[in-house]
C-alpha cells in the first residue's frame, strides 16, 4: 500500500490532477449547496 | 438549496455543445465555451424567474437541444473519436498546468466569496423576497452565482466531463445535509466531503486501473448511502 501512494505522488501529472481537481470539485460542492 | 440542483447538469450539456462548436471553429475551448454557458446561466435564471416556464423544464429544453447540436457538430467534422469521449467522461489526467492554475485562480475566488459576503449568499439562497427586503440586490448575487457555477461547471468538464460534472455539484451537498441542519455546518460539511470523496477516488482508480471520473461518482454515492444511515440513526436516537 505504502508502496503504491509513494508511486502515486511520483508522477507529476497525477499530483496535477490531484491539487487542480480537488479544488475544482471543493468549489463544485461550495455551488452546489448554493443551488 | 434553491431547489436548482439540475442547474449543473444543463449548464454541463450546453458546455458540451460549446466545446463542440469550438473543436468544429479550431478556437479555444475555453474561450467559447465559458460566454456560452454564462449568457445560458442568466437565460436559465430569468427564465425561472419570469414563470414562463418553470426552471427544470427550462434546464432540460436547453440542455437536451445544446447536446443535440454539439453531437452533430462533431459527426460533421472530427467524427466520434477521443477528443468526444474526453467531452463526454473527462480527461483528468491530461489537466495541464494552465488547468491547475484556473482551478487555483477560481477556489481563491469562491472562497473570498464564501468568507466575505456568506450572509448575503445566505440571505439570497433561502429567501429572495427577505433578501430584497433587507436591501440585499437578490438580482447581484444571482448574477454572481451563475457566473461562478459557469466557470467552476466549465472547468469541471475538464476532470468529470459534461455526463458527470453534475455530480460533483449534488452528491457533496445532498450527504451533508443528511447530518447537518444549518447552512454553515452543509457549506463546510460539502467542501469536505467533496475533498475527500475526489481524493479516495482519484487513487482507488489509479490503484484498481479503472476511469477515474466514474469511480469518483461511484465514492461520492457510497458516501451518500453511508451519511444517510448516519442520519437515520441519529434520527432514531432523538426519537
Amino acid at each position: 500500500m505504502a508502496g503504491l501512494i509513494s508511486h502515486f505522488f511520483s508522477y507529476s501529472f497525477l499530483l496535477r490532477a490531484l491539487i487542480g481537481g480537488s479544488l475544482v470539485a471543493i468549489c463544485a460542492a461550495l455551488i452546489g449547496a448554493l443551488c | 438549496m434553491k431547489r436548482y440542483a439540475m442547474i449543473g447538469d444543463g449548464l454541463s450539456h450546453v458546455g458540451f455543445g460549446a466545446l463542440a462548436a469550438a473543436m468544429a471553429l479550431s478556437a479555444s475551448p475555453l474561450a467559447v465555451a465559458l460566454p456560452v454557458v454564462i449568457l445560458t446561466a442568466f437565460l436559465l435564471l430569468r427564465l425561472s424567474t419570469n414563470n414562463r416556464i418553470h426552471g427544470d423544464a427550462a434546464i432540460a429544453m436547453i440542455s437536451s437541444a445544446s447536446m443535440a447540436a454539439g453531437v452533430i457538430v462533431i459527426s460533421l467534422t472530427s467524427g466520434l473519436n477521443t477528443d468526444f469521449y474526453n467531452f463526454m467522461f473527462g480527461s483528468i489526467l491530461a489537466m495541464s498546468r494552465t488547468d491547475m492554475t484556473l482551478s487555483i485562480i477560481l477556489s481563491f475566488v469562491v472562497l473570498v466569496l464564501f468568507l466575505f459576503s456568506y450572509n448575503n449568499l445566505f440571505a439570497v439562497t433561502f429567501d429572495e423576497s427577505f433578501a430584497r427586503a433587507s436591501g440585499i440586490s437578490a438580482g447581484f448575487w444571482n448574477a454572481v452565482l451563475a457566473v461562478i457555477a459557469s466557470v467552476t461547471i466549465v472547468l469541471g468538464m475538464r476532470v468529470m466531463g459534461a455526463i458527470l460534472i453534475s455530480s460533483l455539484i449534488i452528491f457533496p451537498p445532498l450527504s451533508a445535509m443528511r447530518l447537518f441542519g444549518s447552512f454553515k455546518g452543509v457549506t463546510v460539511a460539502s467542501a469536505v466531503i467533496a475533498l475527500v470523496c475526489f481524493s479516495t477516488g482519484l487513487f482507488l482508480s489509479y490503484a484498481l486501473d479503472l476511469p477515474a471520473g466514474p469511480v469518483i461518482v461511484i465514492v461520492n454515492f457510497l458516501c451518500f448511502l453511508l451519511f444517510s444511515w448516519f442520519g437515520w440513526l441519529k434520527k432514531l436516537k432523538r426519537a
